[in-house]
């Protein structure tokens, strides 16, 4: 049903949104179709086309299937599940406590925020980095993946500002009714920011799932790099060392195991965000706070 | 949002509230009653902060290398200190200055060009009636985000390359090709298009949170009160969403020394570095393919001061113009 | 970014050709007299371990000591054993790199499995990729958590190599140098060439890792070129009309790589590897020559008849030179043929033999590093070293043994089968297992090697005749083998910064007075104190190559 406040605007502007939204679209939607079908490409399509195929005459799965055989790439994928799963859970509860928690002028408000604030600006070395990793015990562990990235200053950012948003006067009246800090921020401000919980935990799935940096260093063990770190090295060698003395028998084309690694990478994460998408949709909060 | 929670007993289009006044009370009462006042608060800091101390803060102390010649093998304790001669190296090499130049055009040219194309698609995003069409706008929009740089500007060149789409159907026409890819001097203006086409769909998200956080109640309000559209987003729209566009502006000054980096390195040899290299590249350059670690150190902390100060100083700006911003001035409840 | 670094930087690995070596190494032959100065005398002091070729296999088409390399027109069919007893008590620890797709883990691998059992312990590999690999070395250095074997590349930018082996690693002379390396057959039949990489400050640190000893070249497809009367020419202008008819449409003569082609180019100009030695044993460089500055302008004159692919972002020419829409690329030693074959099977690429650019002139074949490096040990007592070294002669054994076959195949049945013509075939199994651990363990060991294309073997004996042509040209880098400290330290640094230049100049964005200023930088950034640096130490062997 169109809502009152959304008129049906003058044929001019629907005809610019819908050249606006329809070209960007395809913009996007055709070369996302040469990705897809350039991996499903046969050998002899990729050599007529000279790299990139618009649609593939002799389509086959050869480049899923050597992606998939071994066995590396499902258990890459199980452990990439595993730590965007946990990660995400561990750095949304340790996002929103500090966000809440220096949403309001408090004890230690201040110098906490300027402590998370510093590390939008410095960054640590990727040597004293591992080695807090490895006294930690953390080499070779899951959580080295994990620990690491359990805060990010731009989400805390964003959330605490969401939060600071949230309407005092229903605060102080819960205050008033005696809820705790704990109660508030249970009942009152994570159900009034959905949408951006909804955010953020996004934006921590995908840094989790598109991290590679950290497995190639603290990960030594194959049987357990994230699926990043494995289809890197699809797209990024093409070629044995020496396959040529080898007589190893040649791989699939480069470029459709590529684009089939692209379309690996993509697919898992692309599917979270339809589940969190009605989380911004209009009418929930005004819900939430009404009821 | 506070600016929504206003406006419902003042009329449309009023500043937000001041955070000053919230805080003034706080700052009388003792130590010991704050303490047993916000006791929960803290045990809800204790996480975040352990981790900032131990992944952030004891390791970020190894920036000190940045006053040493480091080596690996010798490690911090005992590689030479060589006192900020790597901050002079850098000072004088006018590869440097060039790098920074070409940055901030470029972060200058993506802030103006580029940072309000997301907010715009959101607003359009935001104002279909249909569900349906919008959830899937939603889904591709943010599809691209997921391509790395490598992938994404070989899609450019497919389509836009000297042997690509563009230019040869042009080719084929009898006209000139255009070097889209490779003119030195548009190239700020490809670098906005790739990132608009891999990026703004993403970024639109965040506005769109900022939206859905909007009350409806007041566009009905102000249609029924015959506000039209553009009076509506003017009055309605934009003032709700104003400390989100603050704080994601200010954020971006704070990390404009950092245009990213894939995107410049892959591109550098077709444009050239005169245009294309930026401080990130480089230090890449510089530090890292020599393995010169204190090199790289000292161009991140030179980086991060930058930044501070820039950071600062958009903060500020945005104090004055009544928006809360990142962090407030004067609080001094510690 | 990485599918063209990882790409080019390998192509720059095996060619070794233009610009500085990041890794200064050795020394030259021993008992030059000529060098003076205290590193370079205490490196002339080393004595080369002795070298002993492996008897008992006759290659079809004979190697020789000049760099040609021997070609097996099909497998030994009675492989014969390198060693007598598995050469591990225990497990060992070590960093390599893979430059396939990581194999399955070793407790999934049966493949590995197999190689331990016959180890005689289990050979744990950290395996890196590229990107990551100098960071990962590094951090483990740093660490101070080293395995016991770590693969130290010659061109990822890992720095001051002197100090640091000194500091982390295990002099390995006594036990390798001279007869001392007769213990260790396979390591025996590792030729002095290859070992002058292992030696750094007068100590032989590892058993180097040998590949091809043959540098770029310039290679294009038979179909696209007889259109023109074929790929080879005897002048640059001939060059030069060909590449102009066969720009047409869509169709584009050369892969924009412009380094590498220019590379091509400074052959045919007369340009040295890298350095050129004067009558009076001083050293010119590459960039310093007229020679070069005549086919940069060349290349410039190529590049503005738009000969060129358009794209220089492109990341791989080989599918596009496999269907003539490029027709001629660059790539590392005649061996790359296979590389085209394995894009389209019917397709023998045609290797260019340099010509001199006015059709008189001697022209050049820059010959490659000719290894990847070398592979020290972590320090430890004699026991280990002894062991360890047993570990390396077996992962070193020469093509045809019991042991490359394990080290590469497998186990017969297993992973691979014996074709018709009783060449070892991976099977499905070995497809799976063998790749990523074969590139691994090729990386940190390897024996001499050679040209054999089992589905291919005219393949075989065409590349070794176009070895024995580009020999007739064959230049060496005349420092390879001796150490800079300058050159160690800022001789990346200062390549990469000329070569923009110089891309510049062809690309036609700056003029060719650039190339002064652009010289004048690098001579004054450490150009000149590397020239002195490798003067010092320039071995008496190395031939004049200049007036």
């Amino acid at each position: 049903m169109r809502p009152i406040w959304k008129e049906r605007p003058a044929p001019a502007y629907q005809i610019i949104k819908a050249l606006v939204l329809g070209g960007f679209a395809v913009a996007i939607i055709v070369p996302i179709m040469v990705v897809i079908s350039t991996s499903l490409a046969s050998d002899q399509d990729i050599i007529k086309a000279g790299g990139y195929v618009l649609w593939p005459s002799h389509p086959t799965f050869k480049a899923y299937e050597t992606l998939f055989s071994g066995g590396l790439m499902v258990r890459a994928i199980m452990v990439s599940v595993f730590v965007t799963v946990v990660g995400t859970a561990i750095a949304l509860c340790t996002t929103i406590a500090l966000a809440y928690a220096t949403s309001r002028p408090v004890l230690f408000g201040r110098p906490v925020l300027l402590l998370v604030l510093f590390t939008l600006l410095f960054a640590p070395g990727i040597i004293p980095m591992f080695l807090i990793v490895k006294q930690l015990g953390l080499i070779d562990s899951l959580w080295s993946l994990i620990l690491p990235g359990a805060l990010g200053a731009f989400n805390f950012v964003v959330m605490r500002t969401f939060f600071m948003n949230v309407p005092q006067e229903i605060l102080e009246s819960a205050r008033i009714d005696g809820a705790s800090d704990f109660t508030i921020l249970r009942r009152i401000v994570m159900p009034l920011s959905k949408a951006v919980i909804a955010v953020v935990g996004l934006f921590y799935a995908v840094g989790f799932w598109n991290a590679f940096f950290n497995a190639l260093l603290y990960i030594n063990d194959t049987s357990k790099w994230p699926v990043q770190v494995i289809l890197r090295t699809y797209v990024l060698q093409g070629k044995s060392l020496s396959a040529d003395q080898l007589g190893v028998t040649p791989l699939p084309q480069p470029q459709s195991l590529q684009m089939a690694v692209v379309v690996v990478a993509l697919v898992p994460i692309a599917m979270v965000y339809p589940f969190l998408q009605r989380h911004f949709n209009k009418g929930v909060i005004t819900g939430a706070v009404k009821g | 949002m506070t600016a929504v929670t206003e406006e419902r007993k003042q009329p449309v289009g009023a500043p937000p509230r001041s955070p000053k006044k919230q805080r003034s009370m706080a700052q009388q009462l003792p130590f010991k009653i704050r303490l047993r006042r916000d006791w929960q608060m803290l045990v809800l800091m204790v996480p975040g902060v352990l981790f900032l101390l131990v992944f952030f803060y004891v390791p970020v102390l190894g920036n000190v290398v940045a006053f040493q010649d480091f080596q690996p093998y010798l490690g911090i304790m005992h590689s030479e200190w060589n006192g900020v001669q790597n901050f002079i190296n850098l000072y004088g090499n006018p590869d440097f200055w060039d790098a920074l130049r070409n940055t901030l055009i470029l972060a200058g040219v993506q802030l103006v060009l580029f940072f309000p194309v997301p907010l715009a698609m959101a607003l359009i995003v935001d104002s279909l009636v249909s569900n349906r069409i919008r959830r899937a706008f939603q889904t591709i929009a943010y599809l691209p985000h997921f391509l790395s740089w490598v992938l994404v500007i070989a899609l450019f060149q497919q389509s836009l390359g000297g042997a690509g789409f563009v230019n040869n159907l042009l080719r084929q026409a009898g006209f000139d090709p255009i070097p889209f890819m490779t003119n030195p001097d548009t190239f700020p203006l490809l670098v906005v298009a790739q990132l608009v086409w891999k990026d703004a769909g993403w970024a639109m998200i965040i506005f769109l949170a900022a939206l859905s956080a909007v009350d409806v109640s007041l566009y009905e309000a102000a249609a029924a009160d015959g506000a039209g559209r553009w009076r509506r987003l003017w009055h309605i729209t934009l003032p709700s969403m104003r400390t989100v566009i603050v704080l994601l502006l200010i954020l971006r000054i704070g990390d404009i020394l950092s245009v990213g980096f894939e995107q410049f390195i892959l591109q550098r040899d077709s444009v050239g570095p005169g245009a294309a290299e930026v401080l990130d590249t480089f230090t890449y350059y510089a530090g890292v393919v020599g393995g010169d670690w204190s090199s790289g150190a000292a161009a991140g902390l030179a980086k991060g001061v930058i930044g501070a100060l820039l950071l600062w100083g958009a903060n500020a700006l945005a104090h004055r113009l009544g928006e809360p911003g990142i962090f407030q001035k004067r609080g001094g409840e510690s | 970014m990485e599918s063209r670094f990882g790409r080019r930087r390998f192509l720059e690995l095996g060619g070794a050709a233009v610009g500085a070596v990041a890794l200064g190494s050795t020394l030259a032959a021993c008992g030059d007299g000529g060098s003076t100065g205290g590193g370079a005398k205490a490196s002339g002091d080393v004595k080369l371990p002795t070298y002993k070729a492996f008897e008992g296999l006759t290659p079809d088409l004979p190697g020789a000591e000049s760099g040609l390399e021997p070609g097996f027109l099909q497998f030994p069919e009675n492989a014969i054993a390198s060693v007598q007893s598995p050469p591990l008590k225990s497990a060992v620890t070590a960093l390599t790199e893979t430059f396939a797709t990581p194999p399955p883990p070793m407790g999934s691998n049966p493949m590995w499995q197999a190689l331990n059992q016959s180890l005689g312990g289990e050979l744990k590999l950290t395996i890196g990729t590229d990107p990551g690999y100098p960071e990962k070395f590094a951090t483990l250095l740093a660490g101070d958590s080293l395995p016991d074997l770590m693969w130290l590349p010659p061109n990822q930018g890992i720095p001051n190599v002197g100090p640091m082996l000194e500091a982390k690693f295990q002099d390995l002379t006594k036990y390798l140098s001279g007869d001392a390396v007769l213990e260790y057959p396979n390591l025996a039949a590792l030729k002095p060439a290859s070992w002058r990489t292992a030696v750094v400050n007068g100590k032989i640190w590892g058993a180097p890792i040998p590949s091809t000893p043959f540098g770029q070249v310039m290679m294009g497809n038979p179909k696209t070129w007889a259109k023109v009367g074929g790929l080879q020419c005897k002048t640059a202008d001939e060059f030069f009309a060909k590449c102009k008819e066969l720009t047409r449409g869509t169709n584009y003569a050369l892969e924009p790589a412009i380094i590498n082609m220019l590379h091509m180019f400074g052959e045919w100009f007369g340009a040295p590897n890298v350095w050129r030695v004067n009558q009076d044993r001083s050293l010119t460089h590459l960039y310093e020559t007229d020679n070069y500055r005549a086919a940069v302008e060349y290349a410039a004159k190529l590049w503005a008849a738009k000969v060129f692919y358009p794209d220089l972002n492109l990341a791989d020419a080989t599918p596009k030179t496999a269907n003539g829409q490029i027709a001629a690329q660059v790539t590392v030693g005649p061996r790359a043929t296979a590389d085209f074959r394995a894009a389209d099977p019917t397709l023998f690429v045609d290797t260019l033999i340099p010509f001199g650019h006015d059709g008189k002139a001697k022209p050049v074949y820059d010959m490659g590093y000719g290894t990847v490096g070398f592979t020290p040990f972590k320090k430890t007592d004699e026991g280990r070293i002894r062991e360890l070294l047993a570990l390396i002669n077996y992962l070193s054994a020469p093509f045809g043994t019991k042991e490359y076959l394990q080290k590469n195949f497998g186990t017969a049945g297993q992973q691979y089968t014996l074709d018709a013509k009783k060449n070892p075939v991976l099977n499905a199994a070995g497809n799976q297992q063998a790749p990523g651990l074969v590139s691994a363990l090729q990386i940190m060991t390897a024996p001499e090697s050679v040209i054999f294309n089992p589905a291919f073997p005219e393949d075989t004996k065409k590349i070794h005749a176009t070895e024995q042509k580009l020999l007739e040209f064959a230049m060496r880098n005349p420092t390879a083998g001796t150490y800079s400290d300058t050159s160690s330290k800022v001789g990346t640094k200062l390549t990469a910064a000329f070569r923009d230049t110089i891309v510049d100049i062809v690309t036609g964005r700056q003029k060719i007075g650039a190339y002064d200023e652009a010289l004048k930088r690098w001579k004054s950034g450490g150009g000149d104190k590397m020239r002195g640096e490798f003067e010092a130490v320039l071995p008496a062997g190395a031939p004049v190559t200049g007036s």
